[in-house]
């Protein structure tokens, strides 16, 4: 599995000021983070919309960014117990590639709990909306974001995502097909969708070469 | 200033449910098995979406051979120091002298 690390407070605060220097109100950019809850998914719903991507794109996109929860919700029910406080529904809520690798490594060591989990999910969730907040507050004070050239944060941030999850040669081939898909597809179509397409294609073909290996 | 993006909110439940659904129904599906392909296709998705999100906008807009320039600063320094931040602010920095010398 790659689970995606990287530091809550940094990166919480870099997503709330890119927020508002997108345009998004203080309440809308909080909601992200109080609803959402996915730091790399919030920043890409903040960049494609100021790229002028069509909401459903946007929405898609989402979707299939944050697909591998599926994975980490199984994994995680295999490990703990589906009879302890909270309810799973509510413990779902909170899933993250954090709370998911760590407890995972807790189980390993025959570790694991249901409170260790939501343990962990909870400070991260907090940690999470205290850093959105800082960001906010921050970002309200940047007078002009387009001038300082602000907007290079978002492909800066994605390329650091990026370094944090590629781990192989399969990975960066993915990484590089996926990156020329993209900028051919923008040629003929929206951001949106061309990001989806892109996506979707480069990671199907990681997953025919990746044939027999584990992640 | 208070306004926002115009079906902002929308689009956020939108993107929450859809989240939503993917973490409940994985814990919902346990002991289920997931097909293989569709095992690694989806352990491939965030290499394949961070690449799709970083590479088209280093590559165009304003200035991008600086663009590339301090996407490479910013990388050397995340993998030099695992600090986020650190990148962040070296290839913020390095955008800005690049453009101020008339790259």
């Amino acid at each position: 599995m790659l689970p995606l690390m990287v530091g809550v407070i940094p990166f919480g605060m870099v997503y709330g000021v890119s927020a508002l220097a997108a345009g998004w109100s203080p309440v809308q950019t909080m909601a992200m983070s109080l609803l959402l809850f996915a730091g790399a998914a919030q920043l890409a719903v903040v960049s494609l919309v100021a790229g002028g991507a069509a909401y459903v794109a946007v929405a898609l996109a989402v979707f299939v960014m944050n697909l591998r929860h599926l994975l980490y919700g199984m994994s995680l029910a295999r490990e703990l117990p589906g009879d302890e406080p909270p309810p799973r529904l509510v413990q779902a809520f909170t899933l993250t590639d954090e709370s998911y690798a760590v407890t995972i490594r807790e189980s390993r060591q025959g570790r694991a709990s249901t409170a260790f989990f939501w343990g962990a999910s909870l400070t991260l969730y907090v940690s999470w909306q205290v850093a959105s907040a800082l960001g906010i507050m921050l970002g309200d004070r940047i007078p002009d974001p387009k001038a300082l050239g602000l907007d290079l944060i978002f492909p800066l941030t994605f390329l650091s995502l990026l370094l944090a999850v590629a781990r192989n040669r399969r990975d960066w081939a993915v990484a590089t097909l996926s990156g020329a898909i993209v900028v051919g597809l923008r040629r003929v179509t929206d951001g949106g969708t061309a990001l989806i397409a892109g996506t979707i294609v480069a990671a199907c073909i990681g997953a025919l070469i990746g044939e027999g290996r584990r992640g | 200033m208070a306004d926002g993006v115009s079906g902002g909110l929308a689009l956020i439940l939108a993107c929450a449910l859809l989240t939503y659904a993917s973490r409940v129904a994985g814990f919902s599906l346990a002991g289920r098995e997931i097909p293989p392909f569709f095992d690694r296709f989806l352990r491939m998705v965030p290499v394949a979406a961070f690449a799709a999100l970083s590479v088209p906008d280093l590559v165009s807009g304003t200035a991008p051979p600086a663009r590339v320039l301090a996407a490479v600063v910013c990388g050397v320094l995340i993998i030099r120091t695992s600090r986020l931040w650190l990148g962040l602010l070296a290839g913020m920095l390095a955008f800005a002298a690049l453009r101020l010398a008339g790259t």
